[in-house]
């Protein structure tokens, strides 16, 4: 059971970049019929 | 200067900000697309803070003077829409004036969504017009304007018999 657990790999991130990299794939995401805005 | 850096696991960020987003559209009445029609009331009167916009939709709460207001407007027009499954925004400027956008969702998405709903459309034009646009397809009822109460009390009458008459 514990082998099937994913690794947890924490490391330093900028977060506005991640997010900003990751915009495309959370519209989809939500669907086009709500408006997605990142304010970094 | 770069921002300070964040210590994250990078598929428990997206899971995190994915699964938020995705309550966030849950939440959303009219979200998955749903066509809406939306209205605009702009001013450029005086606007309000952010404290009081916040406040705006509770019942008796007013910025006018004793005897002005019954700070219930804006309460009843919130539960209206609600009623309806629309949606309503309020955006607002200090000094610049104040829009309140309201989302009605279509008839068409809510006979999608209810399919047993007796709908009755209301057009200023013909037909004949709306037909050629393809909105009207059998079996959807039409009310021309402008039309008298009784012959709108007809039509209601006649698609409700028609929806019993199904079983529905």
């Amino acid at each position: 059971m514990f082998s099937r657990r994913q690794m947890i790999r924490p490391v330093a991130v900028q977060v506005n970049a991640l997010i900003e990299d990751s915009l495309c794939h959370y519209r989809r995401l939500i669907g086009e019929g709500i408006r997605l805005e990142f304010a970094a | 200067m770069e921002p300070t850096p964040a210590l994250a696991d990078r598929q428990q960020f997206d899971q995190v900000l994915g699964n938020l987003f995705l309550n966030a559209r849950d939440a959303s009445p009219l979200a998955h697309g749903a066509p809406a029609i939306r209205i605009d009331v702009r001013d450029t009167g005086i606007g309000m803070d952010d404290a009081t916009r916040q406040q705006i939709f509770e019942p008796f709460f007013t910025t006018k003077g004793v005897g002005k207001g019954t700070g219930l407007g804006l309460a009843v027009v919130l539960g209206a829409i609600q009623q309806d499954h629309g949606m309503i925004e309020a955006h607002s400027a200090l000094g610049r004036g104040t829009t309140f956008s309201v989302f009605w969702p279509l008839a068409e998405a809510v006979r999608q969504r209810c399919p047993g709903l007796p709908v009755l459309f209301v057009s200023g034009y013909t037909d004949d017009i709306i037909a050629l646009h393809g909105f009207v397809r059998e079996g959807v009822a039409l009310l021309e304007k402008p039309f008298s109460p009784s012959v709108l009390a007809r039509k209601v009458r006649g698609i409700v018999d028609a929806r019993s008459a199904r079983g529905a």
